[in-house]
């Protein structure tokens, strides 16, 4: 009997332990927990992105006085979708976040995003008109603006000028002095390079044969896009997209310039003679061991055409503090702290698109090397196209593709049909 | 007459004690069913809700559909191969993971110096996390990597591991199963190492050799445990997920996916939250279901269960 009371007295204590025990563990305590607390995602782990964001957050802070904290969280590109979507199923979303333009027409349809207009137009020296209007595209309905770009920069060419040097063959400076800038020249000097060095001659930064918007540089140079311009039918199957595929499959494939799928190759440390990349990636290049340039996009026959990508800041309608949220999203973008920003990220300003203030504020970067940048961004730039659904037609693009044309065998003319059978029902639902 | 009277007062008491014992069982089983019931329970209930709707979570919305995505699965060409590759996987990982792990410990059972040695090294990868098993593996396999190596050196032309295809579904089985024996194993030796000698040597008395003494009287008495680790790698093998999300994503298109990431990646990458949770009923009922099977059969295969 005793050592039965024992046991029922410590099983009672032993579950009146876990429960209480249990208890901190479902509620959330966040510094400052008796004014607002702002949440923001971002896909950067960058300590001098994080740094600057937070210095323009102490400023908020100081002036809103019933915001007493905001938070920054740094998540991969690749979680953004999932990281959002189930913080909305959960009832406990970030109030802002990054998004990059491909999924801006999805989350605008499905009423996701704020209009953030009215806020911009009632903050003291924001300057709206200041803001290009042909940048602002995506992310506006008619009087509506569902988020300020923040970054607005094209995919650029990297090559390493040792490596060109060393193997005795013609850099793609040496291409664009000589007026042969284009992608057959750069695919057959990127085989020379690698006949020479046993280097890939070229390598596609961030792609891993799963990202297909870090091949639009050469497919907008031959005039092909996935979709048309209303994005309601497929047109991956056109001749100009087998001609743009065609020819990076003959690098990866035929000349090996290019790595195959699955071998994994970084521009920035060396291991190729060529990437295109984002203007933020040349913080990669600050003490590595060989000299390098940039230049713009090789052009191709549908002339010189660089491809624009574009990140916004947005508020989220299901976040909790949308007032705060707002008004947290009018001041990020605002001119001075817009400036601040454009140090790491080329801005959608006019007052601040020219070479040398983003020379200025960019420590590796002269304004020479910058102005065709700032000239693909204002001129001629075409921003990445946007599909309604963009996650669902962008995973069925990269998949066909990875399954029917990154492959030794692939016969593009059979394959592509095969691409569009795969996007069509996805682009029309 | 006084039989009766003595057992009388006699029944009440046993009655009291035996509620009491009832009571101090369900309080200790208490916790277990509480848990179960808050997030096993209530998650099966919701994920079938769920099924039975067209979510949309950026717009918040949630249209009842029937069976439509349950129809849906019937219809969507990812599943021909999807499918196939999930059964493949129970197949291979169950029968072979079972069979190997039984061959190591029939090795590890023997009486040598350092023997204790070899067993940490068959144990070691399962301490490892899937993630960082994976990566290990993810060198191995690349174009050009370990295994191209090894290959060149002896003349053999590098393979596309990780490409699709039979091969790629080869890799991932032959990966879990490295990672997974070294436990399947440890139980195995357990039993092994509890089958009573005396019937070992009565058999041998008896004429047997090592083959029908393992056959005979070795495998009958730890068929229960033989049983258990055939269970574990069948349900063990319906979750094969990390290797697939960290190597191929399933790639190229679905040729290496299996039915747990495309309920991951339906659910979480496409925002397709409903046609997720069909896909999650169906798993659970597949396990469930075999589950049950395997219940039943094992009154013909184990032998000494309730000793």
């Amino acid at each position: 009997m005793r050592r039965r009371t024992f046991l029922t007295g410590a099983g009672l204590a032993g579950v009146t332990a876990g429960s209480t025990g249990c208890l901190p563990g479902f509620s959330r305590t966040r510094p400052g927990s008796e004014g607002i607390t702002l949440r923001m995602t971002m896909w950067s782990s960058n300590p001098d992105h994080l740094s600057l964001f937070q210095e323009i957050a102490d400023d908020f802070l100081a002036e809103h006085e019933e915001v007493s904290g905001i938070e920054f969280e740094s998540l991969g590109l690749d979680q953004l979708d999932m990281v959002l979507t189930t913080g909305m199923t959960a009832g406990d979303p970030p109030d802002l976040t990054w998004l990059p333009v491909e999924s801006s027409r999805e989350y605008i349809d499905a009423g996701a995003l704020l209009d953030v207009a009215p806020t911009l137009a009632s903050t003291p020296d924001y300057d709206v008109d200041d803001l290009v209007p042909e940048l602002q595209e995506r992310w506006r309905a008619g009087e509506a603006q569902y988020g300020v770009p923040f970054s607005t920069g094209p995919l650029i060419m990297y090559f390493n000028r040792t490596l060109y040097s060393e193997a005795g063959v013609d850099s793609p400076a040496d291409l664009l002095a000589a007026g042969d800038w284009t992608w057959e020249s750069f695919r057959e000097t990127s085989r020379q390079l690698t006949e020479a060095t046993g280097l890939p001659g070229y390598v596609v930064n961030d792609f891993d044969f799963q990202n297909w918007t870090r091949l639009l540089p050469l497919m907008e140079a031959y005039g092909a896009s996935p979709w048309d311009e209303d994005a309601v039918r497929c047109t991956a199957d056109a001749p100009e997209m087998a001609d743009a595929l065609g020819l990076f499959h003959s690098m990866v494939f035929e000349d090996g310039s290019s790595p195959v799928p699955g071998r994994q190759v970084d521009f920035f440390g060396g291991q190729a003679g060529s990437t295109t990349a984002f203007l933020g990636s040349s913080t990669l290049l600050d003490g590595v061991d060989f000299e390098w340039d940039v230049l713009p996009t090789p052009g191709g026959p549908a002339g010189d055409i660089q491809s624009v990508g574009q990140s916004a800041i947005v508020a989220l309608s299901a976040g909790r503090q949308q007032e705060a949220a707002l008004a947290f999203l009018a001041h990020l973008t605002a001119r001075a702290n817009a400036e601040k920003i454009s140090r790491f990220f080329p801005p959608s300003r006019a007052s601040l698109l020219n070479a040398e203030v983003l020379a200025q504020s960019s420590g590796l970067l002269s304004a020479e090397q910058l102005e065709p940048v700032v000239e693909a961004i204002s001129g001629s730039g075409h921003i990445f196209p946007v599909a309604p659904n963009g996650a669902r037609v962008a995973n069925a693009l990269d998949s066909s593709l990875d399954e029917f044309v990154y492959t030794p065998e692939a016969d593009l003319d059979e394959a592509l049909p095969r691409v569009c059978t795969a996007i069509d029902p996805v682009i029309s639902a | 007459m006084s039989a009766a009277t003595q057992a009388a007062p006699s029944r009440p008491r046993r009655s009291l004690r035996t509620r009491g014992r009832n009571r101090f069982g369900y309080l200790l089983l208490a916790p277990q069913m509480i848990g179960f019931t808050a997030v096993g329970l209530v998650a099966i209930v919701w994920v079938i809700w769920l099924s039975l709707h067209d979510v949309n979570v950026l717009a918040g919305s949630q249209d009842f559909v029937g069976l439509d995505n349950y129809a849906r699965i019937l219809t969507d060409p990812s599943m021909i191969t999807v499918l196939p590759n999930t059964f493949f996987f129970v197949c291979v990982l169950s029968v072979a993971g079972t069979v190997i792990a039984l061959l190591l410990a029939v090795l590890l059972n023997q009486k040598l110096r350092g023997i204790g040695i070899f067993r940490s090294i068959v144990f070691i990868p399962a301490l490892v996390t899937m993630v960082a098993w994976a990566l290990v593996w993810s060198f191995i396999v690349q174009p050009e990597g370990l295994l191209d190596a090894l290959l060149g050196a002896v003349g053999v032309e590098a393979l596309p591991w990780l490409r699709g295809g039979w091969l790629t579904l080869v890799v991932f089985a032959v990966i879990q199963l490295t990672k997974n024996v070294g436990i399947n194993v440890m139980i195995l030796l357990g039993a092994l190492q509890a089958v009573p000698q005396e019937l070992i040597e009565a058999a041998r008395i008896d004429g047997a050799g090592r083959v029908r003494v393992l056959r005979s009287v070795v495998v009958p008495q730890i068929s229960p445990a033989i049983m258990m680790v055939f269970m574990l790698m069948i349900v063990g093998s319906f979750k094969v997920f990390e290797v697939v999300m960290l190597l191929t994503e399933g790639g190229p298109g679905v040729q290496s996916s299996v039915l747990a990431f495309e309920i991951y990646k339906q659910g979480f990458l496409l925002n397709d939250v409903g046609y997720a949770s069909a896909l999650a009923v169906l798993l659970f009922a597949v396990i469930l279901l075999l589950t049950a099977a395997l219940w039943q059969a094992r009154k013909r295969v184990v032998f000494h269960e309730n000793d």
